[in-house]
């Protein structure tokens, strides 16, 4: 690789992240085609470790040349003491990521699936404002680096995301969905729609919840308001800065007995498997909580040299999200995540409730002091729960708690774990006593 | 360059093509705790091609600029089989051909210091937050640069470049009392400057790391209805959240119901509310001399006395409305199409005094800075860094996890009161949509009083 070569020319040991990719991405408007287009991305970034120090930079041009080299080499000059060695060759466990069905899809297929989506939607109710987002992306990547590792993996990827709006006057209902496949046996195009119809015809009515504590059951989209604390509660560097409320809680039973998580980059069936992690290092299956007890935490190579632990295969360009972007440092976080599910199902637990909440979406997630767990979010999609029985969506409604102490006391998980967004799978969970604000 | 996007042109057989080259420079520093987690400085070069075909949109992004003719083919292409399943054609609104060469004007150029100075920049605000107090456990200094050049051109004879300079410093303290006590504290500036910004800021490193202290002993809201005072930095937020978003064109202007609601003349808000967008104000991050599609800046009154007033355009939509375009139309790299949004947003100076607004107020909740906000047109929310107690005209103890959350017909009608000291405040991060993120822009507003706020609390 000519840009490993030219960095190994000037600094004790490097490191090539080279990402190549090309995707489509096709979008509806209010039922309507709008846009598509062609996305071509190529790029490198090179991390150098220099007289034990760290030093990064990234480029558009895939052949290097000296002024990413001297630039890398500036910053490592500065840089932070590096905590490890750049990973050498190891036994990956190499898992299939690549679908060729996937790859071979053409942008008049992909409008085709928007039109086959939006046609089922408006057969439903034709006032139904759609917005339809497909994305169908091929990308390689190739880490190398001087201490004799090359590897490279091509992943394919195919998402469909809805935005659906119900206009009633001032009252306007908007619902997300999403299916998000690495084969084209994960992706079923039925699936987020009928979910969406369903959460569609639970809101015809609006029902309204006085103020007050009440069990409140997430959806596995849901979860995500208790995750996104929870994440950074785990989170290897917060742990070892001793900001995670977890901090020292190794091996403790934190959490309720039924509570399990994991983090397994490499799991079957998961939209985001992959067999290694941004910087080389195999992916791992890691208990995060087993059994309510505090099992483990997610690390990158530099935050495992400075803890003194083992890295897990955490170490992500660019968050779960935006996935390898090579544009960014690697950073922790997590790759497939799961939460164990339980044995009940969702409609037993809704029949369950005399008076609750069923939240499925919120807004202003993460946007708060998510690391001492709190969390307060106006419910976007949520229904209320009476008789044990759905009775209609709530707006104008807030929902609080802190999510160590939710998870803490009861919980019931739902039987049937979904994917969601991508590299989670969850079931629902029920949480026992959150407390529920509404405008009078 | 110029020859290079002029040969995209002339290959390009559209009714309409434009290319956009973007070359961007950019440094990063961030320190947690007592370790620097990166420094960066990278270089990026990326082009955009749209074709406008028989009435529908082919786009294609590269990041080698000898395949222009090549994408503009592509692109081409693309538009073709978009025409084919259109019912009807796209259209753009008609603008006058614009030619100018914009150039920053940065009073100490950040290209021209040091990473070692940045760095210790950095390192200093970090060490001093850091040393503050034993309770500090941790902090997060984050500095960021980046120089973009934007070269625009298009087949109606628009030729454009344009420099653009940001400078952001993002600072977080983080407490620790006794158990789960976490407290976290934060406050960042982001403006279209130089490296001067950043100079001299150990004030507000130490009013963050006393912020996280204070924290520690304050009490988590209850939950409830309110009468809410915002500062003029939550105020910002609330009004780009709370009215921007639905201003923008592109959630309506396929949507004959949503236009219904979405009335010009329709009032929104008291008399003395006037709400604008501004597209060039000196020095800030929502500034974009020309927009992604060559339209020159504008100052936009989206609400003027109280009434919605005008819209936010890109040439799509404004052609679909009848309506002229804003300059609206931006994109975050290029990468993506130009999209409506916002730049700097702010409510107008009103005429009451900070005692005024709070004098009046009985029991309420004075609330400070922003963690963000997110709305869905009808409903949205925004969370404070923190708040106080108002009780009986007076400011009292402070409390915390202070998120608020509104209705958008009903909230504006409820802002009882509007402060005489508008503050336009440039800060880190962005705003989000479609999938582009981070979009600097700036919010702004005096000090505002609004009833009825539902807080969300415990």
């Amino acid at each position: 690789m000519e840009l490993l070569d030219q960095a190994s020319k000037k600094v004790e040991s490097a490191e090539v992240f080279q990402k190549t990719g090309s995707s489509i991405p096709v979008k509806f408007n209010s039922g309507e085609l709008e846009s598509v287009k062609h996305v071509e991305t190529t790029g490198a970034a090179l991390r150098v470790i220099n007289d034990g120090k760290l030093g990064f930079s990234t480029t558009t041009r895939l052949a290097g040349g000296s002024s990413v080299v001297d630039r890398a080499a500036e910053t490592a000059s500065f840089g932070e003491k590096a905590g490890f060695e750049f990973p050498g060759p190891a036994d990956v466990n190499e898992v299939d990521t690549f679908d060729r069905e996937v790859s071979d899809l053409t942008a008049k297929a992909l409008i085709d699936y928007g039109k086959e989506v939006i046609a089922r939607l408006r057969d439903f109710d034709p006032d139904l404002e759609v917005n339809v987002d497909l994305i169908k992306s091929v990308g390689k990547t190739r880490i190398a680096n001087t201490n004799g590792l090359d590897t490279e993996e091509e992943k394919t990827k195919l998402s469909l995301g809805l935005e659906i709006k119900k206009v009633r006057e001032d009252d306007i209902f908007t619902l997300r969905e999403s299916c998000v496949a690495q084969k084209m046996d994960q992706f079923d195009l039925n699936k987020p729609t009928e979910k969406a119809i369903q959460k569609v015809k639970w809101a015809e009515r609006e029902s309204k919840i006085q103020s007050g504590t009440y069990p409140v059951i997430l959806t596995p989209r849901g979860t995500l308001v208790v995750l996104v604390s929870l994440l950074s509660g785990l989170d290897g560097q917060n742990v070892f800065q001793g900001t995670s409320p977890l901090t020292g809680d190794l091996g403790k039973n934190v959490f309720a007995e039924n509570f399990t998580l994991e983090d397994y980059g490499s799991m079957e069936g998961s939209p985001t498997r992959r067999s290694f992690d941004d910087e080389g290092y195999p992916a791992q299956r890691s208990e995060l909580i087993s059994d309510g007890k505090v099992k483990g935490f997610l690390y990158d190579l530099q935050t495992a040299g400075q803890a003194g632990t083992r890295p897990t295969g955490n170490g992500v360009k660019g968050g779960l999200i935006s996935g390898s972007d090579f544009r960014s440092p690697p950073s922790i976080s997590p790759t497939t995540l799961a939460i164990s599910s339980g044995s009940t199902n969702v409609g037993k637990l809704i029949s369950s409730i005399d008076m609750g909440l069923l939240v499925d979406q919120v807004l202003g997630l993460g946007q708060g002091n998510t690391l001492s767990g709190e969390f307060s979010n106006n419910v976007s999609v949520a229904y209320k729960i009476e008789d044990g029985a759905i009775t209609g969506k709530v707006k104008d409604t807030m929902i609080a708690g802190n999510v160590y102490e939710l998870l803490e006391g009861e919980i019931e998980l739902g039987k049937d774990a979904e994917w969601v967004g991508g590299g989670l799978k969850a079931p629902a969970l029920a949480l026992d006593s959150v407390n529920v604000v509404r405008k009078s | 360059m110029l020859k290079k996007l002029k040969e995209g042109l002339r290959v390009s057989k559209g009714e309409f093509t434009e290319i956009r080259i973007e070359k961007a420079r950019r440094t990063n520093v961030k320190y947690e705790k007592d370790k620097l987690m990166n420094i960066d400085s990278s270089e990026e070069i990326g082009g955009f091609v749209r074709t406008l075909v028989q009435g529908g949109w082919g786009i294609a992004t590269f990041n080698s600029l000898d395949e222009i003719p090549d994408k503009a083919k592509k692109a081409h292409e693309i538009g073709k089989e978009v025409s084919s399943n259109l019912e009807e054609s796209i259209k753009i609104a008609e603008v006058p051909p614009e030619n100018d060469e914009i150039r920053s004007n940065q009073i100490r150029d950040f290209r021209d210091v040091s990473l070692e100075e940045k760095r210790d920049t950095v390192k200093h605000y970090n060490r001093k937050m850091l040393d503050y107090d034993d309770r500090i456990e941790s902090t997060r200094a984050v500095y960021s640069d980046s120089f973009r050049e934007l070269n625009y051109v298009n087949s109606e004879g628009t030729e454009l470049y344009q420099e653009i300079p940001d400078v952001t410093l993002a600072l977080v303290a983080i407490a620790k009392g006794d158990e789960n006590n976490i407290q976290t504290a934060h406050d960042s500036i982001g403006e279209a400057a130089g490296f001067e910004l950043v100079q001299e800021k150990e004030e507000m490193a130490e009013e963050v790391a006393s912020q996280a202290v204070s924290l520690l002993s304050a009490d988590p809201v209850e939950g409830g209805q309110y009468t809410v005072l915002l500062n003029p930095k939550l105020a910002g937020v609330f009004i780009h959240e709370a009215f921007g978003h639905l201003c923008e064109a592109d959630h309506f202007y396929k949507n004959d119901r949503l236009q219904e609601i979405m009335t010009l003349g329709r009032k929104f808000g008291p008399e003395s509310l006037n709400v604008v967008d501004e597209g060039f104000i000196k020095g800030r991050r929502g500034n974009l001399p020309y927009d992604e599609e060559g339209v020159p800046r504008q100052k936009t009154y989206l609400i003027k006395n109280g009434k919605l007033n005008s819209f936010l355009h890109n040439r799509e939509t404004a052609a679909k409305m009848g309506q002229d375009p804003t300059g609206n139309a931006r994109a975050i790299s290029y990468r993506h199409e130009p999209i409506v949004r916002m730049t700097n947003t702010y409510i107008e100076a009103g005429e009451k005094s900070f005692e005024d607004l709070i004098g009046s107020i009985d029991h309420g909740i004075y609330a400070k800075d922003a963690y963000g906000g997110q709305t869905q047109l009808e409903q949205f929310t925004f969370s404070a860094g923190h708040g106080f107690i108002i009780e009986d005209g007076e400011i009292g103890p402070m409390v915390r996890d202070v998120v608020l959350t509104g209705n958008i017909f009903r909230s504006l009608e409820n802002i009882s009161g509007i402060g005489n000291d508008l503050d336009i405040i440039g800060s880190a991060g962005g705003c989000g949509k479609g999938g582009q993120m981070p979009l600097p822009v700036t919010d702004g507003s005096p000090h505002l009083r609004i009833e009825d706020v539902t807080i969300g609390g415990r």
